[in-house]
């Protein structure tokens, strides 16, 4: 569905893409991981044809240096920083980008889903952040695109509208749709990934799936406790806090959880790995 | 279906911006001040009624149409590309090309129609006092407006691709207003007063100036044989004899389709 062979951009004096190759199967949902400046976000918006590049990327056939047209019909794309004409109504909007895709659009049918339904008439600029990056996802779907490109499609979305995001993405995944997500919050995603690709420094550092990544990273997590005694643990990095609550650092994350289960009050706050220790990580293994 | 859809969001933008109808309203209430004080002194001095006041909106459309055309076209892409909105709309099936092309129409069609409403109250004032030929130099008067827009649009919307930011672009928009309309002229002074350049070559450099050719055209269309001119124009009658104002029309056009290849080729070679 997707080939990108030896793609790589220079802006000036920064290399952003060096030689970067791969392949994403059709109705493949695959993450970008790499630190700021990793080169995720060039590799999306050469992908769309958005910016000039050495080497050749496929989509679905079509050469992104001599077919843009074809390949933009086939594509919906979610840029890092959404930015919308803040004069237009959400209808208005939604009109707009569906006349210039081609397309006939129900608008219960984009604006339910992502529960903008009751912001219809409301003008673009008079969304909070959260609203313009869930419309901007709403125009990224118009017209049924069979590749889907998001470019960190959960920055401003609270937990509520993320995990509404997510529900999205998984219909799509189920849909058969070939999905490529930049992130940096994992959570929620890896469970319905099939494929993680972490770059760095404009290269692929390692291409595989959650599992293996995981297996291969060791991640940390920092889990928080508030014990109603005192709990003897096997574990080094234990933090007391004056408040009474403990923080505890650890790779064993189901070892220390069955240390603890009875021990505590109210909820075990578990802590996401972050994506920059996870990197680093995958760059002392590999 | 995608160039209709971006042609009526530009007009309808243009049609938005408070310039454009401060220029709208300006144009319509000097225009309407001109023909009423042309029309008063007519008994007096006993002139042609659109004569008069069409050399006076000719000279006020020289000064304008220059500035709104390259504002609006000069500060489009620049803009978006500045907003983040360029991003989004080049990830829709729709080529740069039609984003010039769309620009340009829009903004040239906006001109155009807001001119038309500036000069449409002047002449319904006069309307009473207009004869045919008058009527008919009113149209050719809003053609050459029409021409001179289409080819500062097509020149904005290359200020615009190669500007980095839209305080850059208005920069270089206000500097090439001067230019053309003022700088140029002086340099034409100067070079014939040192140089004693022949009157031919003089006749080409003032014809390469879109708003001098614009200037020579409107002032053909109000009186044929370019006597207001003096010498020189007389000259320019007899060496174009009829084919003058296609001459001037040219090199409007040649300005227009020059600078929309430009604006054309840049923009295809930029990112994003």
């Amino acid at each position: 569905m997707i080939e990108v062979r030896e793609v790589s951009k220079r802006f000036k004096n920064f290399t952003a893409l060096n030689n970067v190759s791969l392949d994403v199967g059709e109705g493949e949902l695959v993450l970008l991981l790499g630190p700021n400046g990793s080169g995720k976000t060039t590799l999306l918006r050469c992908m769309m044809g958005l910016i000039s590049f050495q080497g050749k990327i496929l989509i679905k056939g079509y050469d992104v240096k001599k077919e843009l047209k074809k390949i933009r019909k086939i594509m919906g794309y979610l840029p890092q920083t959404i930015s919308l004409y803040s004069d237009m109504t959400c209808t208005q909007l939604l009109d707009f980008f569906s006349n210039l895709r081609g397309v006939d659009v129900y608008l219960e049918d984009v604006l339910e889903p992502l529960g903008l339904m009751d912001k219809a008439d409301t003008k673009v600029g008079e969304l909070s952040g959260g609203m313009r990056q869930k419309l901007g996802i709403a125009l990224t779907l118009l017209g049924d695109p069979d590749v889907i490109l998001m470019d960190e499609p959960f920055s401003n979305l609270d937990a509520e509208s993320k995990s509404d995001a997510i529900k999205l993405i998984l219909d799509l995944r189920r849909r058969g749709k070939t999905i490529i997500i930049s992130t940096h919050t994992i959570s929620g995603l890896l469970p319905i990934s099939d494929r993680i690709i972490v770059l760095d420094k404009g290269r692929i550092l390692k291409s595989s799936r959650p599992m293996e990544i995981l297996s291969i990273m060791n991640p940390s997590y920092k889990i928080h406790v508030y014990p109603k005694e005192k709990i003897n643990l096997k574990v080094d990095n234990v933090e007391h806090h004056p408040t009474g609550w403990i923080t505890i650092t650890t790779t064993d994350l189901i070892g220390v959880l069955r240390d603890i289960t009875g021990a505590i009050e109210g909820k075990i706050i578990v802590e996401e790995p972050s994506v920059d220790e996870l990197i680093m990580r995958i760059k002392g293994g590999v | 279906m995608a160039f209709t859809a971006l042609l009526l969001k530009e007009i309808r933008d243009s049609f938005r911006n408070k310039w454009l109808i401060l220029y709208t309203v300006s144009f319509a209430a000097l225009g309407l001040t001109f023909s009423y004080y042309g029309y008063m002194g007519l008994g007096v001095l006993g002139f042609r009624a659109f004569g008069r006041v069409s050399a006076a909106l000719v000279n006020m459309a020289l000064y304008m149409i220059p500035l709104m055309s390259m504002s609006l076209a000069g500060l489009s892409i620049v803009g978006e590309r500045e907003k983040g909105t360029l991003e989004i709309i080049l990830s829709q099936p729709v080529s740069k090309n039609e984003i010039i092309l769309s620009k340009f129409l829009g903004i040239t069609v906006s001109i155009t129609l807001a001119t038309m409403l500036g000069y449409g109250i002047a002449s319904w004032y006069l309307w009473m006092f207009l004869s045919s030929a008058d009527l008919s130099i009113y149209l050719l008067i809003v053609s050459g407006c029409l021409a001179l827009a289409a080819s500062l649009t097509a020149f904005g919307l290359i200020i615009s691709v190669i500007s980095r930011s839209r305080f850059e672009a208005l920069g270089i928009i206000l500097l090439s207003w001067l230019f053309l309309l003022i700088i140029y002229e002086f340099i034409i002074i100067g070079l014939t007063i040192t140089m004693k350049i022949p009157l031919q070559d003089l006749v080409f450099l003032v014809m390469i100036n879109p708003v001098e050719a614009a200037r020579l055209l409107m002032i053909s269309f109000i009186d044929p044989s370019l006597l207001l001119l003096g010498p020189s124009g007389i000259y320019l009658t007899e060496l174009f004899k009829a084919a003058l104002p296609y001459i001037l029309l040219g090199s409007l056009l040649a300005w227009t389709l020059g600078s929309l290849i430009i604006s054309m080729k840049i923009f295809n070679l930029q990112d994003l």
